[in-house]
């Protein structure tokens, strides 16, 4: 690397947050409370923020939150998936069949609507409607509310009484189409995964047959990263899978079908919050997303 | 390896991993978190701790342990604000405001790559190492991102006005 190249990163390297918060001295109450903890602990609880993070550290959170995520999905950029690999299913298993020709169906509708309830220790729920690649997204919580909505390369983002502020989304960070990341998610959780069924369950009306994809628990980057981890980050996030492959812990993706389509995908990382919990309805219903 | 050298172990990357974890998380405790839990692993693993480039092998396990962490973290804010909130309008002019801003615009693995070198230290080789690709993978990859990163801030900052100022703030300046 040159001289010039380091330039670019010294600007960095004055930010580096270890420069302003020194690591505990050794011999420290810290030190020694972190050695304790690691040689003691079996089990291995994850810290969840009681507080949400403050105003000004908020973009570094999700900075933050998006370099450890997306960067531990990095290995899975080279060699992305995509949705025409052909999942390979266990010959003898129905469940597979079922939920890759529900995918199959699910990715050719041409509008749907979603809705995301509060789950977990989650604070906000969310409606949306699809439309091909373009979408909208009410969000609420924490006692406000915002629509987004995504038209051609605009987003256009309007808090509650406030106003919408246009912006224009470079191609690679745009979400890829809602219908299609569907079907990608559960074709690559069938490729990778034990397909169990659950039971039978009633969604918005609907009879559903509820399966389970259960993931091989990792115990480190040796293990192979699940095909679910290759897929791209902006398929991955309607479903705030982003960064799957990098948990040590069991993951399960919930599948609901029902009439040869996807109604619901939810899943869980062992020992923690559940993730994002989506029905699906409406499908093919005529829905046009307006800029506002 | 018995407990004596898990100790000395220990000692020898528990400053690199802080770091490493202080980089990636909100506030110091976490950092603390997130260490006892890399080397909680590494204890339970130690067995399989390469004798050779056991601090990068570590690096590997703190961003396992991260992106649980930050799983947790995150839970109860949607998707969509997220997206949202990683977009909001440029901060008043201050210079981490601006390195955010720029660091922002870019992908979270060029972001990552930029970080390991400028604030891990690392080299293109241990950054290889780290996330199992190619040295020349990561050396054509760090060098576009860090043309974008120069772009966003040039795009934010035409006069250049900054670069004084960090160049100022640099390693090899105040460090």
């Amino acid at each position: 690397m040159t001289a010039d190249d380091e330039r670019g990163l010294e600007w960095l390297g004055g930010s580096d947050p270890v420069l302003r918060d020194a690591p505990p001295a050794p011999g420290s109450d810290r030190y020694r409370a972190i050695l304790e903890k690691a040689m003691t602990q079996t089990v291995t609880p994850i810290r969840t923020h009681a507080e949400p993070p403050a105003p000004r550290r908020r973009r570094w959170a999700g900075l933050a939150a998006l370099a450890t995520g997306v960067a531990a999905a990095a290995v899975g950029v080279a060699v992305v998936v995509g949705g025409n690999t052909e999942p390979v299913a266990p010959p003898t298993a129905s469940g597979p069949t079922i939920l890759l020709a529900a995918a199959k169906s699910t990715e050719k509708a041409t509008s749907l609507r979603f809705s995301e309830a509060v789950h977990g220790g989650g604070a906000f729920s969310s409606e949306g409607e699809v439309s091909g690649a373009d979408w909208r997204v009410v969000t609420k919580g924490e006692g406000t509310s915002e629509t987004t909505v995504m038209v051609g390369d605009y987003q256009y983002v309007t808090p509650e009484n406030g106003k919408t502020k246009r912006e224009k989304v470079p191609a690679d960070e745009k979400m890829a189409p809602f219908a299609k990341a569907a079907a990608d998610v559960v074709r690559a959780a069938v490729n990778d995964a034990n397909v169990e069924k659950v039971g039978t369950e009633s969604i918005r009306g609907v009879t559903t047959t509820h399966y389970r994809v259960t993931l091989p628990e990792r115990t480190g980057a040796a293990d192979p990263e699940p095909a679910l981890a290759k897929l791209p980050e902006n398929e991955l996030a309607w479903f705030q899978l982003e960064g799957i492959g990098s948990y040590s812990s069991k993951v399960t993706i919930d599948v609901w079908v029902a009439d040869d389509l996807v109604r619901r995908i939810g899943g869980t990382v062992e020992g923690q919050d559940p993730l994002s919990t989506i029905d699906f309805y409406d499908f093919n219903a005529p829905i046009t997303i307006k800029a506002p | 390896m018995t407990e004596d050298d898990f100790r000395e172990f220990f000692a020898a990357n528990f400053t690199d991993v802080w770091g490493f974890a202080r980089r990636r998380t909100d506030s110091a405790s976490d950092a603390d978190d997130v260490t006892a839990e890399t080397f909680s692993v590494a204890w339970r693993r130690r067995g399989d701790v390469p004798s050779r480039d056991a601090r990068l092998w570590l690096f590997g396990v703190a961003r396992n342990v991260l992106a649980n962490h930050h799983r947790a973290a995150q839970r109860r804010r949607n998707l969509h604000l997220r997206l949202a909130t990683t977009q909001t309008e440029p901060a008043a002019y201050e210079p981490d405001g601006l390195v955010w801003e720029a660091l922002a615009e870019l992908s979270g693995e060029d972001r990552e790559l930029l970080l390991m070198r400028a604030w891990d230290d690392l080299g293109v080789a241990d950054i290889a190492t780290v996330l199992g690709i190619t040295a020349a993978n990561v050396s054509s990859r760090l060098y576009k991102a860090r043309a974008r990163l120069l772009r966003e801030i040039e795009r934010r900052d035409p006069s250049g006005a900054a670069h004084v100022q960090f160049e100022s703030r640099g390693k090899g300046s105040d460090r």
